[in-house]
């Protein structure tokens, strides 16, 4: 399995790519969340289109204790290469897998406009979110649980 | 009619006639946007008359030098070689394409007001009445997504503009794919539907996306808003000498529909038909 793990603030990434054994770290060096995300984007087209390096799954790594390696591992032979979903594991706000693509998506995030539209001011979750359960349902992909 | 300040063009396909339609497309898109930056992405080589002719970086740049044009960013690629279809080739320039303009932003820290999708060899009929503006999820295209004649949906892939979100989503449709087994079935019954004009047509739906309605807008004539009112792709059998902007759109029509009979000469080694197994690379 071609596994890139998007490290966002894991204290070694190396040791846990070590441990489960498979997978290259993408050190994320963007400190916004949603910027994070764009910057992972920009490295995962340049690593699959320009590089053509295969990458099956990404691993978005921002808390320690939420790798869930075993439950993923259960899922993932039954998850299409072309599937739409964010694979939580634990909350909206820590870790997820996903097939590549779906950081095309997650990247533009930082640029949804706000404004005008009334569910921003009207949500109790934070900004960033409401910005992802927002586009995801918005624009056909899909959330759930590990 | 300027209401755009800063748009990024970007330009996905084969060279052809590029240098003819370069001019055109300059005039098009200026007469929109305060500041027009450029992407250019293409195959190493061309064919229009059955040769293949090796593409060059000056024979890119040489219009953009010409006219002062902002090209910021482009590549020559190798073709792919791997699902050999318009469907896929077009996708592929488009995903670098978007990569390129993701960068720009990125490291120059602004966002695109709006970003157009179009090919190098075509003509676009400028319309008189302002853009209306592509909100999140929305996109303006040459043809709305509608159903032909035997029932399917499909839509013209040749000139698509969002603004720049939507368009990281647009863009992302190399790896999208189609049911060889489904679309096996709908080409016996229907060969038109097995190209790129339904797959393109199903990827929009696919993403939600909507169609901007020009005919909502204020204008007492909706038939004659939208980004432009006539296009066709320049082809070879287009005299030198002839202003495309003069000419009548059935005179262009006719040179298009009539060079036809040679379009085996562009797709060359490709087919047309994006069979490919959903679990496959």
């Amino acid at each position: 399995m071609n596994l890139i793990i998007a490290n966002h603030y894991l204290k070694d990434a190396e040791l846990w790519r070590l441990a489960l054994g498979v997978g290259t770290v993408l050190d994320i060096h963007e400190k916004d969340k949603l910027k994070a995300f764009a910057e992972i984007s920009i490295k995962l087209d340049e690593l699959i289109y320009l590089k053509h390096t295969p990458v099956d799954w990404v691993l978005y790594a921002f808390e320690e204790k939420e790798i869930h390696w075993g439950k993923f591992l259960k899922i993932e032979p039954a998850v299409s290469k072309t599937d739409d979903t964010i694979f939580l594991a634990d909350s909206l706000t820590g870790n997820f897998y996903c097939r590549p693509h779906v950081f095309s998506m997650l990247g533009g995030l930082y640029k949804l406009n706000t404004q005008d539209n009334r569910l921003f001011a009207e949500s109790r979750a934070s900004a960033d979110i409401t910005k992802m359960l927002y586009s995801i349902v918005r624009s056909g992909y899909d959330i759930k649980l590990l | 009619m300027k209401n755009i300040d800063r748009l990024a063009v970007i330009l996905v396909g084969e060279f052809r006639t590029w240098v003819r339609a370069s001019e055109y497309l300059f005039k098009f898109f200026d007469q929109r946007a305060h500041q027009v930056d450029y992407f250019f992405i293409t195959w190493n080589v061309t064919s229009q008359t059955g040769e293949l002719i090796p593409v060059t970086e000056e024979m890119i740049r040489e219009p953009f030098d010409r006219r002062g044009t902002n090209l910021i960013n482009f590549k020559i690629l190798e073709p792919i070689g791997r699902h050999r279809t318009t469907f896929y080739n077009q996708a592929y320039l488009a995903k670098i394409g978007n990569l390129l303009k993701k960068k720009q932003e990125f490291q120059g820290s602004f966002i695109y007001d709006q970003v157009v999708e179009t090919r190098p060899d075509c003509y676009f009929r400028t319309t008189s009445t302002s853009w209306k503006m592509c909100k999140d999820f929305e996109f303006e295209a040459e043809g709305i997504p509608r159903v032909w004649s035997n029932g399917l949906l499909g839509m013209t892939d040749v000139y698509i503009r969002t603004n720049s979100m939507t368009n990281d989503i647009i863009a992302d449709r190399y790896y999208f794919r189609k049911n060889k087994f489904l679309a096996s079935l709908i080409e016996k019954s229907s060969w038109k539907f097995n190209d790129h004009h339904w797959t393109i047509s199903d990827f929009l739906m696919h993403r939600r996306l909507i169609f901007l309605d020009y005919a909502a807008s204020k204008s007492d004539h909706p038939i004659l808003c939208g980004d432009h009112r006539f296009f066709c792709c320049i082809r070879p059998n287009f005299p030198e000498d002839m202003d495309l902007d003069a000419e009548d759109y059935r005179t262009l029509d006719h040179l298009f529909v009539s060079y036809k009979k040679n379009e085996e000469f562009f797709y060359g080694p490709r087919g047309n038909s994006p069979l490919v197994d959903i679990n496959t690379d």
